[in-house]
């Protein structure tokens, strides 16, 4: 088990580092396949197997198609200009990032140095008896509204993202 | 030797921190994406963490949410990308500068 | 589990829903061959007729008792009601500034997506959930970015809507990471239950799990209700939407998101609030919370929306960085006791959205006509509209804060709810000398909008014809500004009065 914990997390960590720092932007949908995988496998060891299959369904069978569908649309696969990440913008992006992965590792350390032996971050109870039906129930009793809500959302992403796809004849363009 | 919560949690803080760095640092808008969905996704291990140890199910929950609403946050993002190329015909980030201050 | 009371407490948000279908499916249906401007006028009325039959419904249900469904993420009591009904006020009116000329041909979905922001708002208001107030955030964002991207054929309407999307969807990444950390720290997802767990365990309200998490979640919100840093969005946004859905981002979304940020803050992680003081004689007091970032943001707000306002040449820019500034001052009352906090900020948020409403009305009905929204294209409207701009001047000044409007005495309460802080200590005096030496620097660019207005000799053109279905809600609007200048306790006593039957 710890292998597998450490197999998926490194495999998580890798593609994810390849995905946002290769040229070719298929690869990078491709890596983010990969690393979309792995996250599901982690669901896995957490016993989450319901949201280990809903991963694999929506994140590599609907948006990893979806982002590779618009790459085609929009016809640029080789992505960004010359100079790449090496700018004013990405420098400040790198440092923002590795501040705020720090912040959050300091809290994790401190949370164990607070509360010693009962930390939060350190419990090892046994995972929830979860099955698709007890989810199921919690969808449908207390978590009815939100879940009504997001039904709604759904429509409405649906007919945001029609009305923008749309193709209309171009007006005169404005600007540069 | 077992598993700790604080394993979990720190491959979530560091894959939500690569997320990060690709949507400052890449130019590229449809990577930009990948990498949102990526912090989702960290943010969703960390969630189901949380739920297994905390022994309750609603984070579970939560994360089953999530993800529902990330797909749909794509839909809508990918179409404002191909509404933007209908105009323009460019995907990068830099070129998207009619405004300024 | 009672499905059928449940139906009951939903049927406002239900009759919104229909509304939504009913005019998606009549547009396609009946109305194809007409033309987009009748098309258009149809659509609106459909929809205000869904926002009337909703207020009636929440109306009915002021009568009816409180109730908390599942966990808080159905929370039915006074306040939120009239919370409610302020958001559809503010949807009506968008509708009605929207009317007299089509957004895009796409009249039914403009419409369709009009009401699903505002079922998102609806239930923003009146969740004590995490789960719940992240999912109606998103609804009501998902559907501001298409609206913002509604006039897809202008290149500025498709690059704001890019800018909204990318800054909301990292926003709403970081809000998500914030909350499962909230939610790993305390074990629950509801408010309340969240701030019980402080008083089992004198531990968690210093402890840096749960602080880096409301650390995140109020980047998320910081997003929302646009405080500097996270403001950037705003003014492109604000630019390249349509007026009248500007308007509605500025005034609606904003009422929403501040209200769920008041609840978060005071309902649920009260006891983390942490402490950034300054007493006399100059001895700093900072302690680890929400309240040294929330003190920072509002800092920042008010310097930073303020000087850059002075700077724009576009009106609706202008209006964005002095919303900017708004948020600033509306987080110091965060600090005062409890009840006093809560009163000042929703009785501030409800003033500031109706005037910010009615600027954007003004922009809406002179934009096409005075040929863009820049501010140099208002020069000397008076002579072609004296009655829209006096209106203007009545938002300007109560924007501004000058004393017989509204604007004034909401600021008033704002400030007097920040002083009021930790036991009369003074502590956050620091912030309110901020706040009111900021307020005094908008006097300079609200005046200058109106100096444009007055002064600046017309361009040529006869008196412009302003549709009455802008006139109306507008003057409406200014009355209200009005009335609320001359009693303010009367809101003040209303708010209160919703807040003990909490």
């Amino acid at each position: 088990m710890l292998w597998f914990v450490l197999l998926f997390g490194l495999m998580t960590l890798v593609t994810g580092i390849c995905a946002i720092s290769v040229r070719n932007i298929v690869h990078c949908a491709l890596f983010a396949v990969v690393f979309f995988f792995g996250i599901a496998c982690l669901f896995f060891t957490l016993r989450a197997e319901f949201l280990a299959a809903v991963q694999i369904i929506v994140y590599i069978g609907a948006i990893a198609i979806l982002i590779l569908f618009a790459i085609m649309l929009t016809h640029d696969v080789t992505g960004e200009a010359a100079g790449g990440m090496i700018h004013v913008g990405g420098i400040t992006g790198g440092v923002v990032a590795v501040a705020v992965a720090g912040s959050i590792m300091v809290a994790l350390f401190r949370e164990s140095l607070i509360r010693n032996s009962q930390s939060l971050v350190e419990r090892t109870a046994a995972a929830p008896q979860v099955s698709v039906k007890t989810i199921g129930e919690a969808l449908m009793t207390p978590y009815v509204v939100p879940f009504e809500v997001v039904s709604i959302l759904l429509t409405a992403a649906l007919v945001g993202a029609i009305v923008l796809a749309l193709e209309q004849r171009p007006a005169k363009k404005e600007g540069s | 030797m077992n598993i700790a919560l604080s394993d979990y949690l720190l491959v979530s803080a560091a894959l939500f921190a690569i997320g990060l760095a690709g949507v400052v640092m890449r130019r590229n808008t449809l990577v930009i994406y990948m990498s949102l969905e990526m912090m989702l996704n960290a943010s969703n291990l960390a969630l189901a963490a949380f739920s297994k140890f905390n022994a309750a199910l609603n984070g579970q929950i939560l994360v089953f949410f999530i993800i529902t609403v990330a797909a749909a946050e794509v839909a809508v993002g990918l179409a404002i990308i191909v509404a933007l190329f209908r105009v323009r015909q460019t995907v990068s980030a830099d070129e998207i500068n009619l405004m300024k201050y | 589990m009672n499905y059928t009371s449940l139906f009951g407490y939903l049927l406002g948000e239900v009759v919104l829903t229909a509304a939504a279908f009913v005019i998606l499916i009549a547009d396609v249906m009946c109305h194809r061959k007409d033309d987009v401007g009748a098309r258009n006028q149809r659509m609106a009325w459909w929809t205000l007729t869904g926002l009337f039959l909703a207020a009636v419904v929440y109306a009915i249900q002021f009568a009816q008792g409180n109730a908390n469904f599942a966990d808080g993420t159905l929370v039915i009591n006074p306040l939120n009601l009239f919370f409610k009904e302020v958001i559809l006020v503010i949807t009506a009116i968008t509708v009605f500034f929207s009317m007299e000329e089509p957004v895009s041909k796409h009249v039914g979905e403009y419409y369709a997506m009009i009401l699903f922001a505002a079922i998102g708002m609806a239930f923003l208001v009146t969740s004590e959930n995490l789960l719940m107030i992240f999912v109606s955030i998103e609804l009501l964002s998902l559907s501001l970015y298409a609206l913002v991207g509604f006039q897809k054929q202008i290149l500025r309407s498709a690059e704001g809507a890019m800018k909204y999307f990318a800054f909301g969807a990292v926003s709403a990444a970081f809000l998500l990471f914030g909350l499962s950390y909230i939610y790993g720290a305390t074990n629950s997802l509801s408010l309340p239950a969240i701030a019980e767990t402080f008083k089992g365990d004198p531990l968690m309200a210093r402890s840096p799990v749960l602080l880096i998490g409301i650390l995140f979640t109020l980047v998320g919100f910081g997003f929302k209700i646009a405080v500097v840093p996270f403001h950037l969005w705003a003014p492109d946004a604000y630019e390249g939407a349509a007026a009248p859905v500007a308007g509605f981002v500025a005034s609606g979304s904003k009422v929403a998101s501040f209200v769920a940020l008041t609840k978060f803050l005071l309902l649920g992680v009260a006891p983390a609030a942490g402490a950034a003081t300054i007493s006399f004689p100059f001895t700093p007091h900072f302690t680890p919370g929400w309240a040294p970032v929330i003190a920072l943001m509002a800092f920042i707000s008010m310097v930073w929306g303020n000087l850059a306002a002075i700077t724009q040449t576009n009106l609706k820019r202008l209006l964005a960085y002095s919303s900017v500034a708004h948020a600033g001052y509306i987080l110091v009352a965060l600090f005062g006791a409890k009840a006093w906090g809560q009163t000042a900020i929703y009785f501030y948020i409800i003033v500031y959205a109706l005037t910010n409403l009615g600027a954007f009305g003004v922009v809406t009905a002179l934009a096409n006509k005075v040929g863009g929204d820049d501010i140099r294209c208002f020069a000397g409207v008076w002579r072609r509209a004296p009655g829209l701009t006096v209106l203007m001047m009545i938002f300007m000044l109560s924007l501004a804060g000058i004393p017989p409007l509204a604007g004034f005495f909401g600021k008033f309460y704002l400030f007097a709810a920040g002083l009021a802080a930790d036991q009369m200590q003074l502590g956050y005096l620091w912030l309110v000398i901020t706040a009111i030496l900021m307020s005094a620097v908008s006097f300079y660019y609200y005046l200058q909008v109106l100096r444009v207005f007055y002064v600046n000799p017309a361009s040529r053109g006869g008196p412009i014809s302003i549709c009455p279905c802008q006139r109306w809600p507008m003057t409406v609007i200014a009355l209200i500004i009005f009335l609320i200048g001359w009693y303010p306790t009367a809101l003040l006593d209303w708010i209160q009065g919703f807040l003990q039957r909490v």
